[in-house]
Parts: C-alpha cells; sequence; structure tokens
C-alpha cells in the first residue's frame, strides 16, 4: 500500500544533473515504495547529496549551517564518514536507501536521540598539549621563483543571504580601556589586586556561575550534534553547534548582570538547576529573529569576562606557564586593556600569569580577565610539566629603540 | 622623512583598496604604470595599478599605505613595493572557491618579506560566506608551524582594519606600548 502524501518524507536533490536526478527520482518512486516526494531545498525535511559531485563539501557545509535539525543523506562511491549524516554506498541498493530514509525519518521524530541530563556543568575537557622549547616559527623562503599562477576568480556557488541580516555577529569589537574598565567588567569584591600577596586569592569557579553552565551545554550540543536549549530559569540559550551560534533574547546589559550572579542552589525544576532541552526552530520560532544570533566564541568571551571581573579561572596556576593556540579573532570580541599585547607575548611562547604581569609591567586584573576569556573558549592551555616552569620562552629580541617608538606613534594613531 | 610603508596584498576583490581607504588620512590614489611594449605593434600596453594611501602618524611623519596590483601576474612588482616595509596585511576573501589556496600562495610569495617583518590576515566577506571559519584558517596556518594574527574584518570599517594594523604592530613587538 503507498504511503499517504502526508506520511512521505519530503527531500531535496544536490549536486545531481538533470538525468542522475530524474533517474533518482523514478527509484525512489520505484524500487522505493514511494516512501519520500522530491521538493525543493526550503520544503524538505530531509536533504541528499551526492558527495562526488564537485563543490560537495560547500553544499554539505551549506545544508549544515541552512539548517542544523534537518538530516543528511550522503551518497558516494567512497565509504565516508561524515558527522551528521547518513551514509549510502554508490550504486544505491533499495534496502540500504530505505534504510537511510528510515533513520532520517527517525531522526525527525526523535526516536534516536533520548533528551540529555545535564544537572552539574563540568570543566571543559581540555588535552594535555606537550609544551615544547618556545621557539619562534617563520616561513623560509622560497628558493625557487614561483611560476605565474593566475589565482582563480570564481566565487562559491552559494552563500547564505540570511548571514548579514544576523547583525549582532558581524559587528566591530568593543574595545575597553583601563579608564572604563570598572564600570564597564565590574568589580570584584574582597580581593586587593594592589597587594600581590592577595593575587592566589583571586580567582573564581566557573561551575558556579551561568558561564560554566554555558560551557558544558555547548560541549554536550556539540558531542550529540543537536540544537539544544538551556533552561536556566533566566532566558532560555538555544545552542547550534553546526553554525557555531547562540541565540539569545537579551541584551549586553543584561547578560553582563546575570554573569556576575553566583548560581542559585534553587532548582529550576526536577530538582536541577539548569535543564537542557531538544529544539525545534520551527516550533520555537526564534530562527526569524536575526539580530539575536551571536557568534559562539564572542559569546562566551564576553559572558568570561564579565564572570571573571579580573579573576583568573581556579583550575588554573598563577605560577604555571600559559600558553596561547592562536591569536583570539580580537575585530569581533571585547577586547580588554593590554589583551593584544598578552596575546602577542604568549603566542611567542609560555609564560606564568606572573611573568606577563612583571615582563609587560600591567596590572594582574588584565592578565587575568584575558586568560578568563581566552581559557573559556578553549585556546589556552597550561602546562602540566614541572620541566615547562624552568622552560620559559625567550624574551623577544629588542627591536632597535628607534623601531619601537615608530610603532608606538603608529599605534597612537590607529587608537585615535 | 620616513619612506616607511605597511603593505596590504590579497587576491582580487578581497578588500585591499577599501582598506587602505579606511585607513587614510587622504582620499586614495591609484597610481598608474604603463607597461608597454618598445614595439608597440606587437604588444598592447599594459595598466598596472597600486592602491596609494597616507596615514599621518605625527607631524612631518607618514606611513605610506601600498596595495599590491590585484592582478597577480604581476608578481614580480611585489619584490620592489615591500623594500622600506615594516609589515604586510594579507586580506583574504571568504567568498571565493579556495580561500586556503589564496592564503598559501601569498604566504609563499611574501616568504622572505614576512620572515624579516611581519604579517597578519584579514578574512573579509565573512558575513557573506560563513566557512571557512577563523578556526579553519588557524589550522591551516599550523600546519605551515605558523602563528600570525587572523581576524574577521569587514575593510569597510575602520575599526575593524585599525584593529588588524594594530595587532600587525604589537605581533612584530609585544612589549610596545601607546606613547
Amino acid at each position: 500500500m503507498k504511503s499517504k502524501p502526508t506520511d512521505l518524507l519530503a527531500v531535496s536533490l544536490y549536486g545531481m544533473d538533470g538525468r542522475t536526478h530524474k533517474t533518482m527520482t523514478l527509484f525512489i518512486q520505484g524500487p522505493c515504495k514511494g516512501v519520500a516526494r522530491i521538493v525543493d531545498e526550503h520544503e524538505a525535511d530531509v536533504d541528499i547529496i551526492d558527495a562526488d559531485a564537485i563543490n560537495a563539501r560547500v553544499t554539505l557545509d551549506h545544508c549544515l549551517a541552512r539548517n542544523p535539525l534537518r538530516p543528511i543523506i550522503i551518497l558516494s562511491l567512497e565509504k565516508l564518514k561524515i558527522e551528521h549524516t547518513i551514509f549510502v554506498e554508490k550504486p544505491a541498493k533499495t534496502e540500504t536507501m530505505l534504510a537511510a530514509f528510515k533513520e532520517a525519518k527517525d531522526t525527525l521524530k526523535g526516536k534516536k536521540k533520548k533528551p540529555s541530563k545535564l544537572i552539574k556543568p563540568e570543566e571543559p575537557i581540555r588535552a594535555e598539549v606537550k609544551v615544547e622549547t618556545a621557539k619562534v616559527s617563520k616561513l623560509k623562503p622560497s628558493k625557487e621563483k614561483q611560476a605565474p599562477f593566475e589565482l582563480a576568480t570564481e566565487k562559491k556557488v552559494f552563500s547564505n543571504p540570511l548571514e548579514q541580516k544576523k547583525t549582532a555577529k558581524h559587528k566591530a569589537a568593543m574595545m575597553i580601556n583601563e579608564q572604563n574598565f570598572s564600570s564597564f567588567i565590574g568589580i570584584v569584591k574582597g580581593v586587593n589586586f594592589n597587594d600581590p600577596e592577595q593575587w592566589r586569592n583571586a580567582s573564581y569557579h566557573t561551575k558556579q556561575y551561568y558561564q560554566g553552565y554555558v560551557q558544558s551545554s555547548i560541549q554536550v550540543a556539540y558531542e550529540k550534534g543537536q540544537v539544544i536549549k538551556l533552561n536556566s530559569g533566566w532566558k532560555p540559550l538555544i545552542i547550534l553547534p553546526h553554525s557555531h551560534e547562540l541565540w539569545l533574547d537579551a541584551d549586553d546589559k543584561q547578560l553582563r548582570a546575570f554573569a556576575g550572579v553566583e548560581v542559585s542552589s534553587v532548582p529550576v525544576s526536577d530538582g536541577k538547576v539548569m535543564t537542557l532541552s531538544k529544539v525545534n526552530p520551527k516550533e520555537e520560532g526564534f530562527s526569524t529573529e536575526l539580530d539575536k544570533f551571536q557568534e559562539m566564541n564572542a559569546f562566551v568571551w564576553k559572558l568570561a569576562c564579565w564572570t571573571s571581573k579580573g579573576r583568573y579561572p581556579a583550575v588554573l596556576n598563577i605560577s604555571d606557564p600559559i600558553y596561547l593556540k592562536q591569536w583570539p579573532n580580537f575585530t569581533r570580541l571585547v577586547i580588554t586593556p593590554h589583551a593584544m599585547r598578552i596575546a602577542a607575548l604568549l603566542v611567542v611562547g609560555p609564560r606564568s600569569m606572573l611573568d606577563i604581569i612583571k615582563v609587560l609591567k600591567v596590572k594582574p586584573q588584565y592578565v587575568f580577565i584575558f586568560v578568563s576569556a581566552a581559557y573559556a573558549i578553549g585556546i589556552l592551555g597550561q602546562s602540566k610539566r614541572q620541566a615547562d616552569q624552568i622552560i620559559t620562552a625567550e624574551v623577544p629580541a629588542i627591536k632597535s629603540v628607534q623601531k619601537k617608538s615608530l610603532f608606538s606613534r603608529i599605534l597612537n594613531k590607529l587608537r585615535g | 622623512m620616513s619612506q616607511y610603508k605597511i603593505i596590504f596584498t590579497g587576491p582580487v576583490g578581497a578588500g585591499k583598496t577599501t582598506a587602505i581607504g579606511s585607513l587614510s588620512d587622504v582620499p586614495l590614489m591609484k597610481t598608474d604604470e604603463a607597461a608597454s611594449d618598445m614595439t608597440k605593434e606587437r604588444k598592447a600596453e599594459t595598466t598596472v595599478a597600486m592602491d596609494y594611501g597616507i596615514m599621518n602618524i605625527n607631524e612631518g611623519e607618514k606611513i605610506h599605505l601600498y596595495g599590491t596590483p590585484g592582478q597577480e601576474r604581476f608578481d614580480f612588482m611585489w619584490d620592489i613595493l615591500t623594500v622600506g616595509g615594516i609589515g604586510l596585511v594579507l586580506l583574504l576573501d571568504n567568498s571565493r572557491a579556495d580561500p586556503f589556496k589564496d592564503l598559501q600562495f601569498f604566504l609563499k610569495s611574501f616568504a622572505g618579506f614576512i620572515q624579516e617583518t611581519g604579517v597578519a590576515i584579514g578574512v573579509t566577506q565573512m558575513d557573506v560566506s560563513t566557512r571557512p571559519t577563523i578556526d579553519d584558517y588557524h589550522r591551516q596556518l599550523k600546519e605551515l608551524d605558523m602563528s600570525i594574527p587572523v581576524f574577521s574584518v569587514d575593510a569597510r570599517e575602520k575599526k575593524d582594519v585599525s584593529i588588524l594594523v594594530q595587532a600587525l604592530m604589537f605581533s612584530l613587538d609585544p612589549g610596545i606600548d601607546e606613547e
């Protein structure tokens, strides 16, 4: 008996020429017993991508970014294992195709995925990374003259027109200077930063704050590869791992206020302080409010800044060397005082927080807040080996006084 | 008078002209050099355009901003342009078909200059095409054993371009600060 139209999976096809498209349509209608119908992209419940087509990867990225909840079936001659997709080896057989459609259907009905039970936030898993002797890496000049080369001029097949409307994601960075640091970041009580003896007490536990729950929720979202909502008793936060985005109906002022509050032990529901739930964007309706989308790292960075208030994460040791894996994307982040200097120093090689304070002659709060934010987005780590306490980066070569002064004048100009 | 310059490079359409325009204190100039064969019958004239701007940093002191010609076949000019340069700004267009190919090409082309000075990378059009992500660029650079500032940049925004050039300055010397 044929499926009713309402039972049919709505499927869109990608990477297939006219003839292949028609063949696939007949295959689905015939041997696959009409379990699905071919529709346009915006109507589909499931995407089928020919992974052997040119630009298949771009197509896949587009599908993942456009609608993370929609199942994707990948057809290929090669045995592929791509996250968040259902693989069907070519030439597609009826049984494997039907199994793929069933899996897609189950995914849509949510039968495969059980609700998450996040209660306590855990510290993010940080891989142990061996910190080698600091070295400055430079690209060696090519010895041979490079042959004339014409770079391709073509653009990508498509881009996401909605992305430009997500204005909060693409606005320029906010720069905080020393004068407005306290008013913007807030003040932490109980620590006198002018007393070096108290610096070791200037730490905080992310688990006790909204920051910890957000970071753990993000980890869950990535592990499960699905859109989830963090319910905190405050405003719901929606996490979209495929597009590295978050959605929150709150402005920075509201977020800053909530960031500094130690999370209450009063349960939100079922004895849990915060809960996670799955999200269907169509039902939630949030996907239409584009100005509330935020880039994930930018959000976590500023949340960490407002939670830290000039403290450092308690999991880190103030005396052990820390290292930066990469420069932060400063044009889209809150830039705290001396953040770029600290980043420039740390990418050269590992240093302890105490060392950075000494070398750059800056207030400890500025180093601690940078460390908190960089650690929160996973680009900063701490060495564990005793040997690394001895091995520290060489002091960067002293530039000529003339050049140093020139760079300073350029900085003055740029900061206007 | 100082002859210091900052070089802006990158593929056609990446935003070099716009970025220089965002920083320049004077209206942007396009310097045209006609490269013509001596025997006009055999070869048509070729015009090579460079973008040029000026940043006044002090009374009488200027930083020259040069944009390399967009056509990569004029790469022979790049060595000339980099003389006296204090650093390189590489702009990449994220909506191009293969930005990583562009990345590798320009890093290789300017390898000698980068080794002597430094480079900062601005990725434009990220609101048009979100992938590759900034983290993807860092993964590429890690394979090249490089740790360079890579920022998402709107070349029309002076603040973005300013932050990128500031990062270039700090990467040249973390010890500097405003005077």
